[in-house]
């Protein structure tokens, strides 16, 4: 049962207007950045340095989240607030719900940035015949996993006290991601700033290439984003089963 | 009845409070700009505002309108799509699509908000104006806060309404137009380096001058929201053919529009076909754009090919008449060609665009010509390129006749650059007369050039002199032996003047402000005279220093005996205290550019004509690394080392060091993996940091191994060996046999 909604919930996201649009426009983001900035390396790193894989993840990390933010809008809105009338009388638990509402999101989120790790993956091979990918899941799970969550949960809680406050949240995002704050990780949610800086201040390894190597802060503001997301989804989640 | 409708939606509109909430916002925009300004970086302010000069006005007027312009786009794109989404969003498109009309209630709505934007505007004007008069000091050059704000602000938010407006009603989705938007925001941040005409929000305005008029800043900026009105018409316009008819989808809708309403396919057919007019017809700048750029810099073929059958009797004469009034100039080119060949000969002269050929004459009898085209040749996409055939065994007279309005390149995007009513810069050689490529060995340009006599005239050479004045207009004479680097610039100059151990150094500056500039004259003479006791005299009879308009900015160059500085870089503080010594100091550049004097002008440092081993791979070997360590000296002299090393020093390291970390650097190879735009980005990261910072650093070396004494000791040798000898180059290897280095400690400094 619950299968079959998520499946629906997951086919009306994806075959949404809005999601084809933002898709179309992170593939066709995503090749330009990966062969016009990424190819160049990030602070003179390699194309394929466990830096500059970050930098592209940060890259495309803030459109993929306007595509979740967007996504999260129709959780709040109108429409939606006059089918929860209906859809609370089902059989299905409330909270089940909203939880599997909330996990197409997730998926939806999963499916863009799967593709958009095809895509650079296809590009490595192709221009650097370069194949070392287990190299990159670090980088993934680091960038895109806290900043993911912390957008989520903020996203959920600000869309649970009002949908103005989401659409103004949004904005805010997107000025966040187009700002580096180098060393200062703790403000930095999309890490662009630090990603870009930590080659220039790291050793070199035999090979001339900067390290990749975190610091402690950075891993701690990456596990505060996490936590704090996660408290505010859970609030938000609290919040929005009671509600109904 | 009609009226009513009008005047009640407008009134409605202007009544709502989202819409005083956007029109409070937007009036305290320019304010916002102008209290964040401090905190914005000189990135921001170059690459995503377009600012590029740093004179008062440009920061008292730009800055604030530039980012007032950003912050009504996004503010407006709100109003616009809450606004139109008003109809779907009550759900009362059933009962208004059937009985009314489309074109009706959306030119209303469009009309409503056109107010809002005027409203704030002219709000934002009056709340700004006491800002201007406290930075300036008087309404002088109010005319350009008022047009500034007007076009900058004001066309920003008609484009925003058009644009969202026609997206909103194309798609009928908020989220889909506000995305739209901000991507169209975005291309107006990015995509400006290219074409200042994508520059839609914040304008190409690049600065304003306060001494030299603002050359085609106005007429660029009213390009700007002519080309971006059209656009954005076209796309209300194709939005309004596409709004959805009652019950209808979008082909339905789009065929009963056309056919309900006649003159709206005919409107926006025009409305489109002129988006191409108006953006192949920019009158300023000669199309080039940055992909031309990095394929003449990757490919290096850029050249017109010289004839060398051909050869130049005679010095090469020209006349030029230039009536800055009506932007225009009248010139007449003569040389007394020699075909030695059997064969006729096909030669190659180049020549501005705008400029267009009245006749040729060769040996007094007209002779054809054809333009060759950009396809053809690469030079040809710089300036015009002509080809004349010259018959065989003949020896006589060349007379080309040219007229019109020299362009610059588009990817300068410099506005200064061409004949203005105050003031003219001719920056290249064939923006002042034809270069013909023909061999021309030891020959000369000289001649004459008409001018108002208010302005004067600044050309590379000795002989540039007033020679004659009439009925208001003066002649100025010129003659100089390296066409290739001649150019021109007249304003409204003051001269101080000094003869200095047999040299005349001549500092140019705006008369309008001699005393802000007069103690310059004393720091260019500081200047130049150190360098003539640690290197040697200048040869040249005179030293020109010229003050040039600030409506591009921060630029220094030399060229011949000319150095020429922005006025917006010699109004910037120079501080002696070594903390607060920072890139943006001037006095460095001011510096750098005369030392160019010696080195570049006098002395060729280059490894290009070198076949010793040492010298394979060195391309940080160039007239550079002298000019910015010639600098490193005279600031250490004059303020101390610690402000030296912190302005210079350090910074030459920490680009060694990028350099040196950088991938493509370390792996070479992997440069042809690189496609056209990546690898000019690259080449230009890796050119900008060996002729910037591995140079110098290299320089620097030596100087710090040997010692200050005999450092200048072999600047003396140097001097006697090398300079004005055209044939001699001073390559890296012959540097370290002269100093006694050996090429390890010159490169790693130990």
């Amino acid at each position: 049962m619950e299968s079959k909604i998520l499946k629906y919930e997951l086919k009306r996201i994806i075959f949404s207007k809005i999601f084809v649009i933002t898709f179309i426009i992170e593939i066709f983001y995503s090749v330009i950045n990966l062969y016009t900035e990424i190819i160049q390396g990030v602070s003179g790193t390699s194309p394929f340095s466990q830096w500059s894989y970050c930098k592209f993840l940060c890259d495309i990390n803030a459109i993929m989240l306007l595509i979740l933010m967007l996504s999260c809008t129709g959780l709040f809105s109108r429409n939606e607030q006059r089918v929860k009338e209906i859809t609370s009388c089902t059989a299905l638990p409330t909270k089940k719900y909203l939880a599997t509402k909330c996990l197409a999101l997730i998926l939806s989120y999963i499916i863009v940035a799967i593709c958009c790790i095809l895509i650079s993956l296809v590009f490595y091979k192709t221009t650097f015949s370069f194949s070392s990918f287990q190299n990159f899941l670090l980088p993934i799970l680091i960038i895109l996993l806290p900043t993911f969550v912390f957008v989520f949960g903020t996203s959920m809680f600000l869309g649970s006290k009002s949908q103005t406050l989401l659409y103004a949240w949004i904005p805010v995002v997107l000025v966040l991601s187009l700002v580096s704050f180098n060393s200062t990780p703790f403000l930095d949610i999309f890490a662009k700033g630090y990603v870009a800086y930590m080659p220039t201040v790291l050793p070199v390894d035999h090979l001339g290439e900067p390290v990749f190597r975190l610091s402690l802060d950075f891993i701690m503001s990456r596990l505060l984003f996490t936590l704090v997301g996660m408290v505010l989804y859970v609030a938000s989640f609290k919040k929005l089963s009671r509600k109904i | 009845m009609r009226n009513a409708f009008f005047t009640y939606e407008t009134k409605r509109i202007l009544k709502s409070r989202f819409t005083r909430i956007i029109i409070l916002l937007a009036l305290l925009f320019p304010l916002i700009g102008v209290l964040i300004s401090p905190y914005l970086s000189e990135d921001i302010s170059t690459m995503i505002l377009g600012i590029h000069s740093s004179t008062r006005l440009s920061q008292t007027i730009l800055l604030p309108a530039k980012i007032g312009a950003v912050l009504s786009t996004l503010a407006f794109i709100a109003l616009t799509v809450f606004e139109f989404d008003k109809i779907l969003r009550f759900r009362v498109n059933y009962i208004i699509e059937p009985i009314s009309s489309s074109i009706k209630i959306n030119l209303t709505k469009i009309a409503g908000l056109l107010c809002a934007g005027l409203i704030s505007t002219v709000g934002s004007m009056i709340i700004m104006t006491p800002h201007y008069f406290i930075n300036i000091g008087s309404l002088v050059g109010y005319n350009y806060f008022l047009i500034s704000y007007f076009f900058i602000i004001y066309g920003s938010i008609v484009l925003t309404i058009l644009m969202t407006a026609g997206f909103y009603l194309l798609f009928r989705n908020v989220n889909i137009t506000c995305i739209i938007m901000f991507f169209a925001l975005l291309f107006s941040f990015l995509a400006g380096t290219m074409n200042y005409q994508y520059m839609w929000v914040q304008t190409g305005a690049s600065g304003f001058s306060e001494n030299f008029g603002n050359g085609n800043i106005v007429p660029g900026l009213l390009w700007n929201r002519l080309f971006g009105l059209t656009v954005a018409m076209s796309i209300f316009l194709f939005g309004m053919l596409c709004d959805r008819c009652y019950e209808k989808g979008f082909f339905k809708s789009l065929i009963k529009n056309c056919k309900k309403y006649k003159f709206l396919p005919i409107c926006f057919m025009f409305s489109f076909f002129s988006v191409f007019f108006v953006y192949h017809n920019e009158p300023i700048f000669k199309s080039f754009s940055i992909l031309d750029t990095a394929s003449m810099m990757i490919s290096g073929k850029s050249e017109t090919p010289v004839n060398s059958n051909v050869i130049g009797t005679s010095n090469m004469l020209v006349d030029l008449k230039i009536e800055e009034d009506k932007h225009y100039a009248t010139g007449v080119y003569r040389q007394e060609l020699q075909n030695s060949a059997d064969k006729p000969q096909n030669i190659y002269f180049n020549l501005a665009d705008g400029y267009h050929i009245n006749e040729i004459k060769f040996d007094n009898d007209p002779i054809n010509y054809i333009q060759v085209s950009p396809k053809i040749m690469n030079s040809a996409k710089i300036s015009n390129v002509y080809e004349i055939r010259i018959p065989k065994n003949t020896k006589a007279k060349l007379d080309i006749r040219y007229s019109g309005t020299p362009k610059a390149l588009s990817a300068v995007n410099d506005f200064s650059i061409g004949i203005n009513k105050d003031y003219v810069n001719l920056d290249k050689p064939y923006d002042i007369a034809p270069a013909v490529y023909v061999k021309q060995k030891d020959k000369i340009m000289k001649g004459t050039i008409k001018i108002d006599a208010a302005l004067t005239v600044i050309m590379q050479g000795n002989k540039n002199r007033k020679i004659s004045e009439q009925d208001g207009v003066t002649t100025w004479s010129f003659s100089y032996d390296k066409p290739s680097e001649l150019s021109l610039t007249a304003g409204r100059y003051g001269i101080f003047e000094r003869n200095v151990s047999g040299t005349y150094v001549e500092f140019f500056y705006p008369l309008a402000a001699s005393k802000e500039f007069e103690s310059r004259g004393n720091d260019t003479l500081d200047i130049f005279t150190f360098f003539s006791d640690k290197f040697g005299p200048l040869g040249t009879g005179n030293l020109k220093i010229v003050v040039t308009s600030g409506v591009h900015g921060g630029v220094g160059y030399q060229e011949g005996n000319i150095s020429y500085i922005a006025e917006d870089s010699l109004m910037k503080k120079s501080y002696g205290d070594s903390s607060q010594a920072s890139s943006s100091d001037t006095f460095a550049l001011l510096t750098h550019e005369i030392a160019h004097q010696w080195w570049g002008g006098g002395i060729d440092v280059t490894n290009g004509s070198s076949n010793n081993p040492i010298d394979k791979n060195h391309d940080e070997w160039t007239n550079e690394a002298f000019a910015d360590f010639s600098t490193y000296l005279f600031l250490k002299n004059k303020f101390g080392k610690a402000y030296a090393d912190n302005l210079l020093l350090n910074q030459w390291k920490e680009g060694t060091k990028d350099l040196n970390r950088n991938f493509y650097r370390r792996n070479p190879q992997y440069m042809k993996k690189l496609s056209m735009i990546p690898k000019y980005s690259v080449s230009l990261f890796l050119r900008g940091s060996k002729l910037y910072a591995l140079g110098p650093i290299t320089v620097y070396n030596v100087y710090h191994h040997i010692g200050e004494d005999n450092y200048f000791n072999a600047m003396k040798v140097i001097y006697n060996k090398y300079y004005d000898k055209r044939d001699k180059k001073l390559s890296f290897s012959e540097f370290l046999n002269i100093t006694g280095v050996a090429k390890e400690v010159a490169i790693n400094g130990k």
